[in-house]
Parts: C-alpha cells; sequence; structure tokens
C-alpha cells in the first residue's frame, strides 16, 4: 500500500482539477468494482459488494483533491500571478518548486541581500509572489501557460526515518486505503466515495452523500499533526506513529458519538492503536456528509500529517497498515 | 562541455563552509584532466595548475568557491528533531517545509524543516511575521535516542535542490552560487585546452566564502598570483527586485569595477569583452564586493584582481536559477584574459 501512496502522491490533483487523479483510481479500480459512476462533479464513485449486507448504507469516503495554485495572470515580463486553491499558507511558498501541468516553475523571492532589516521581517503576500518558467516575454509565457492552469508543489515522494514525505499525503493516504479495500474486497457491501474539491470547502461529498444517501459514512483522511518540540502537548493535536486518529468533534463535524465509542472499543478490542484530537482543528468531508439529505452518521479515520498542506507534508508509514486494519474492522463490526 | 552535465555533478557533492571534502573531492576530478597538477589545500580549497613551462611567467588565478550555505547541528529537540546553526547567510522565508539532506560521516539523510500548522501561529505575532531561524528545527523522523545516534553534533545540513530546467537556458540546481561560476571557468580550461599558455594558470575552487573568504585569501597566499580573477554570481532581476541593483539574466558576464577591483584589469576584461563580441555588463560596486576579490587583492604584497560575475536568480534560496548562455559568457571572457597574456602585457594595462 505504501507503493500505491507514493503514486497517488506524485499525480497532481490542484482542487477544481482532480482529473488525472481520478483517471489513476478508476483504472486500479475498474477490475474489482461492480459498478463505477462519475458524477457531474467529478466525483467518483464505486460500489462493490461485500461478503454480506447489513441493512445500511454504508459509505466510505476520501477526496481525490489537493491544495495548489492557480494561474490568474501572465505579467509583461512573463512571470506568472497566481491565487492558491485550498488553505495555502504563505510562509511555505517561497523558494518551492511547482508544476503547471508539464512546466515547470520555481516561486522566488529576491534575495536575501536586497533588502532591509525590515523588509526581512516581514513576509510577502501571496499577491505579491510569482511563478517564474523561464519565459522571456508574456507571449513566450503564454505559448507554454494559460491564465486558469493549475500548478502543484514538485518533488518526488521520499521515506525518511519512519515518515514518508510527500505532497498531497492529504488526502491521497485516504484514497490508497479505500483502494486497498476495495481491491482485497470488502466485509460488507460497500461504496467507495472519492470525492472534489474537499479542500474548496467540502464541495464535492455533498453531490456524494445526496447519491448515495449513507446511513453510516466513514471519512478516512489526513489530519493536522503538530507535534513539535517547543508546544504544550496540548497543542499538538496528534502525534504521527500513535495509530489512526478518530477525532470526536473538528472544524466542520460533531462525529456521532455512539459510533465513536463503539469504534473505540473495535480498535481495543483487536488491538489496533489509535488516538484522538487533542486540539480541535481542520475539517472533513464528513461535515457535509452528516447534513445531506436526511443525514447520516460518520466517523472519521484519519493519519496524523506533519506540515500538511505543504509541499512537505509527512506521515508515519506505520500508521497506513493501521488504518486499513481499522476501517475494514469498523466497516465489518461497527 | 555539457554545462548541465558539469553543473549538475558539481552541485550533488555538499559542500557547507567548512565542510567541503565531498565538494572538493568531485572539483578535484573534474579540474584533473585538464591541468598539470591538482591538490587540496589546508581549508579544503581545491587548486589545478597549468604551467607556461616558460622562466619567469606571469601567474593567473581565477577562483570559484566550492562552499555553500547551509546549516551545523547544534542539539536535539523533542522525537526525532535536531537544532541547527546556520552556517552563511539564509533567508528564514524560505525555510519552512523545505527538504533537507543530512551529511553524517556513514549516510545522507532525509528530513524536513518543521514549520508550525497557521492555527499554531503566536496570536502576540503580526500575521505577516517572517519566520526567524531560532524557530526552525529539522525532522528527520527519528526517535530522540535513534536522532542522537544517528546525527552527531557539528553535522553539516543542506536544503535539498535536484537540478531541474527552466524554459529557454534557464537552468537550477543546488549551490549555482557558486558551483555555477566553478563550471564557467572549467569552460574556460577546456576552451584553453589545446593552446599554449604564456602564464602559470591556477584555478581554484575556494572553500569558506560564505563564512570568511579564507579558502581563497590562503590560497592566493599560497600561489603568489600576478592577477587574480574571482568568479562569483551576481543578482539577476526579477519582478519583486530593484532595477538599479540587478542585472537582466541573459546579458552575458558582469565585470566588476570599483576600489576593491584593480582598475588595469577590470578595464582588460571591458576591452576584451567588446574585442570578442563577449557580450557583458558593467557592475559598479563601491565598496566591498562580496566576493573573494575583496579579500585576495590584499593577500601578501597586492594582488592585481578582477571579478567575473554570472547574474543569478533568487540567491541562497532552494531555487538558484542562471541562464547557461550567461555562464558561457564568463567562460569565454575568462579564457580570453587569460590568452591575452599570449601577446605580452593586455593592451590596457597601460591605460
Amino acid at each position: 500500500m505504501l507503493e500505491l501512496l507514493k503514486k497517488l502522491c506524485a499525480i497532481d490533483g490542484v482542487s477544481g482539477c482532480e482529473d488525472a487523479v481520478r483517471e489513476f483510481i478508476r483504472a486500479q479500480a475498474a477490475p474489482y468494482a461492480d459498478s463505477i459512476t462519475e458524477d457531474v462533479m467529478g466525483n467518483l464513485l464505486v460500489y462493490r459488494k461485500g461478503a454480506r449486507y447489513t441493512g445500511r448504507t454504508l459509505m466510505l469516503a476520501a477526496h481525490m483533491d489537493e491544495v495548489g495554485l492557480i494561474v490568474t495572470s501572465v505579467t509583461d515580463d512573463g512571470f506568472l500571478k497566481f491565487g492558491t486553491s485550498g488553505g495555502i499558507d504563505a510562509k511555505v511558498l517561497l523558494g518551492t518548486r511547482v508544476r503547471i501541468g508539464r512546466v515547470p516553475g520555481v516561486i522566488g523571492i529576491r534575495a536575501t541581500h536586497l533588502n532591509t532589516k525590515e523588509e526581512q521581517k516581514k513576509l510577502p503576500p501571496v499577491s505579491a509572489m510569482y511563478i517564474d518558467i523561464g519565459a522571456s516575454s508574456k507571449a513566450e509565457a503564454e505559448s507554454l501557460v494559460q491564465p486558469g492552469d493549475f500548478a502543484a508543489f514538485a518533488g518526488e515522494p521520499v521515506q525518511y526515518g519512519r515518515m514518508l514525505r510527500a505532497k498531497a499525503i492529504d488526502d491521497r493516504v485516504g484514497c490508497a486505503v479505500l483502494l486497498s479495500l476495495l481491491q482485497e474486497g470488502p466485509p460488507v457491501d460497500t461504496w467507495f466515495a472519492f470525492t472534489v474539491q474537499e479542500e474548496q470547502g467540502l464541495r464535492g461529498a455533498a453531490a456524494a452523500a445526496y447519491r448515495i444517501r449513507p446511513d453510516v459514512a466513514i471519512v478516512v483522511e489526513g489530519t493536522t499533526a503538530c507535534d513539535l518540540p517547543d508546544l504544550p502537548p496540548h497543542m499538538q493535536v496528534c502525534v504521527p506513529g500513535r495509530g489512526p486518529v478518530m477525532p470526536v468533534m473538528d472544524g466542520a463535524t460533531l462525529y456521532n458519538p455512539a459510533l465513536i465509542r463503539r469504534a473505540f472499543e473495535i480498535a481495543e478490542k483487536h488491538g489496533i492503536p489509535y488516538q484522538t484530537k487533542s486540539y480541535i482543528a481542520g475539517g472533513t468531508d464528513a461535515g457535509r456528509i452528516t447534513q445531506t439529505a436526511g443525514g447520516a452518521a460518520a466517523i472519521g479515520v484519519a493519519a496524523a500529517v506533519r506540515y500538511i498542506h505543504t509541499p512537505s507534508s509527512a506521515m508515519d508509514v506505520s500508521d497506513l497498515g493501521a488504518m486499513r486494519t481499522l476501517v475494514r474492522a469498523l466497516m465489518e463490526e461497527i | 562541455m555539457d554545462f548541465r552535465e558539469t553543473i549538475a555533478r558539481l552541485s550533488e557533492p555538499p559542500g557547507v563552509s567548512g565542510y567541503e571534502q565531498r565538494a572538493a573531492a568531485c572539483a578535484s576530478a573534474l579540474l584533473a584532466p585538464l591541468c598539470d597538477t591538482v591538490e587540496t589545500l589546508p581549508l579544503f580549497s581545491v587548486a589545478g595548475t597549468r604551467y607556461a613551462k616558460v622562466p619567469g611567467a606571469p601567474k593567473v588565478l581565477l577562483d570559484a568557491h566550492i562552499d555553500q550555505i547551509g546549516f551545523i547541528v547544534t542539539g536535539y529537540a523533542g522525537e526525532g528533531f535536531v537544532r541547527f546553526a546556520p552556517c552563511g547567510g539564509f533567508d528564514p522565508r524560505v525555510l519552512p517545509a523545505k527538504e533537507v539532506l543530512v551529511h553524517t560521516k556513514t549516510q545522507t539523510l532525509h528530513g524536513v524543516i518543521a514549520c508550525l500548522p497557521p492555527h499554531m501561529r503566536d496570536a502576540e505575532k503580526a500575521a505577516d511575521a517572517a519566520v526567524t531561524i531560532d524557530d526552525l528545527v529539522v525532522d528527520v523522523g527519528l526517535s530522540r535516542a535513534e536522532t542522537e545516534e544517528a546525527v552527531p553534533i557539528g553535522t553539516p545540513v543542506t536544503v535539498n535542490a535536484p537540478p531541474f530546467a527552466l524554459a529557454n537556458d534557464f537552468i537550477g540546481a543546488a549551490a549555482l552560487d557558486d558551483r555555477a561560476c566553478f563550471a564557467a571557468i572549467l569552460y574556460a580550461l577546456e576552451l584553453l585546452r589545446d593552446e599554449p599558455l604564456a602564464v602559470d594558470l591556477t584555478v581554484v575552487g575556494s572553500a569558506r566564502e560564505e563564512t570568511s573568504g579564507a579558502g581563497a585569501s590562503t590560497a592566493a597566499y599560497q600561489f603568489r598570483p600576478d592577477y587574480a580573477v574571482a568568479v562569483d554570481v551576481t543578482h539577476a532581476w526579477t519582478p519583486d527586485a530593484p532595477k538599479e541593483r540587478t542585472f537582466p539574466a541573459g546579458c552575458g558576464a558582469c565585470i566588476g569595477i570599483g576600489p576593491h577591483l584593480n582598475r588595469k584589469v577590470s578595464s582588460t576584461l571591458v576591452h576584451l569583452a567588446e574585442a570578442r563580441g563577449i557580450p557583458y555588463q558593467r557592475e559598479i560596486l563601491p565598496g566591498f564586493t562580496g566576493t573573494n576579490a575583496s579579500s585576495m587583492q590584499t593577500v601578501r604584497t597586492g594582488v592585481a584582481t578582477g571579478l567575473v560575475s554570472l547574474p543569478l536568480r533568487y540567491m541562497h534560496t532552494a531555487c538558484e536559477v542562471i541562464r547557461e548562455s550567461d555562464a558561457r559568457a564568463c567562460g569565454e571572457l575568462l579564457a580570453a584574459f587569460v590568452r591575452s597574456f599570449n601577446e605580452g602585457v593586455p593592451q590596457c594595462w597601460n591605460c
């Protein structure tokens, strides 16, 4: 599954342009699916019958999109202005390599030597930044890139220590877990929903849930880990390597309390490590799914991801297998 | 010479100031086929010499530094994080979430410069407050005990920047400052390869430019050059940079003019660029040049020192970019300078 995750992270799928991720997943899913539906938003909804039918509609959800950039205009000198698609902290953009499709670029910043001490203390806003693709003129730049094109972080996945570093672990880790469960055959009849535009405000999940009408949803995600030195433990949210994260609430969702209690029991029964969030931050597709149509009970299972929404998001490799084991147990027993 | 391949080869080994051994070994290997002798000096500078084999031949030294900015591990924090001190002038704002390479004696570890998510921002700080070096630690993904075992205090760290190409002839790689200029000197050596020289020519790949300039000054002490040219990067224009303090990428070689540089060497370089049709710009430096030229000028009884600069975008970041055509222009100008001694004292020497 690690190799699958690396492959998924290497594909570019900024919110609003998830096509390449969807095609990869479709190809991976097709031999195992009983049905595959692509809806008008671009969600990919895959159904596979399991060993039994529980009488409830079960939906697993993972989002295909990632945070990234969108080219807004080209300057007279051939540099690209851009906006962000999804929540990106401006501080991780400077000096970063990107690719606009096949066109490589860099988000440069003038050398520190040219700054005053005061200038050095301020982070320039995204509106002052630009992408350099090496074009010499506006016309040359426009022959390579058009306003509206999406830019993703460049850089290949790499393992360091116990961690995997890559862009887009949020939420290709969810896609990898879902694909893996689909391919090994689900214990119960299951909808596997690969959603779009999560980073734009959980938009794809609304249409997906409306079509599937789940009774129970398990949202498989990557979530902010903040276990950095010098921060008090209660601010660290969650810690990579301590197992999947099952939050009781986050910025978008109040998860179903009965399901959560049950999920904790199931994890403990199977000896699967898990943790919850010690600080309430972030949100997932569950925020939409629980409120769509007549409503649904949802639970979240997430990887603890350091430096989420940056070119170097990082998760503990051991959490990947634990997530699959936990989600499978939840599918079967919840 | 295949510039991209040479630069890729030169930029691969790390050479944080004071820790240049691996960069020096690479520079030595590239100098060897082009020189009569190659040696490594006490501070890890590398020097390759071609002799005129004429008694009393003037000595010319061409210098580009092989060190780069980086970090030095100073301690440990939390589970799997190391603290560091910067070695050379970093802009901390380009560091959060960058991938780094940790160069221990036995292995190269990958790591990430840790950064706080936005919701953890210090409420006392303004939203546009830049991070400082002291805010940053490197995550090596191990336990505390494993980290202390694997990463000794004093280990050098570089920001990872594999080679890449942009449109036209723009290229990027780690430590283009100043390995791209070392490549330009190698190109000059290649242009001069089959020609007899009227000078003893020493090429120095100097250590410690980013911290003290001691690699070049000690090399100049050892080789006693009559003439020296430092080859280093200067700032190329970008949309956020002032036009009057930068040079457009693609303008060719920049020739330094100012009190730290010998006026006759500067005017000789300008003359040669004009005569050979090599694209160039004048770079006026009213004081310290920020290069090895300043330190070499006052070695022993003084050295007639010039400066040739290569325009570089985004200096001291992980996305430094140059134009290959500019690097070639620098190499051609350096070869012309060395050749000019074949006709005795260069023409401008008496102007």
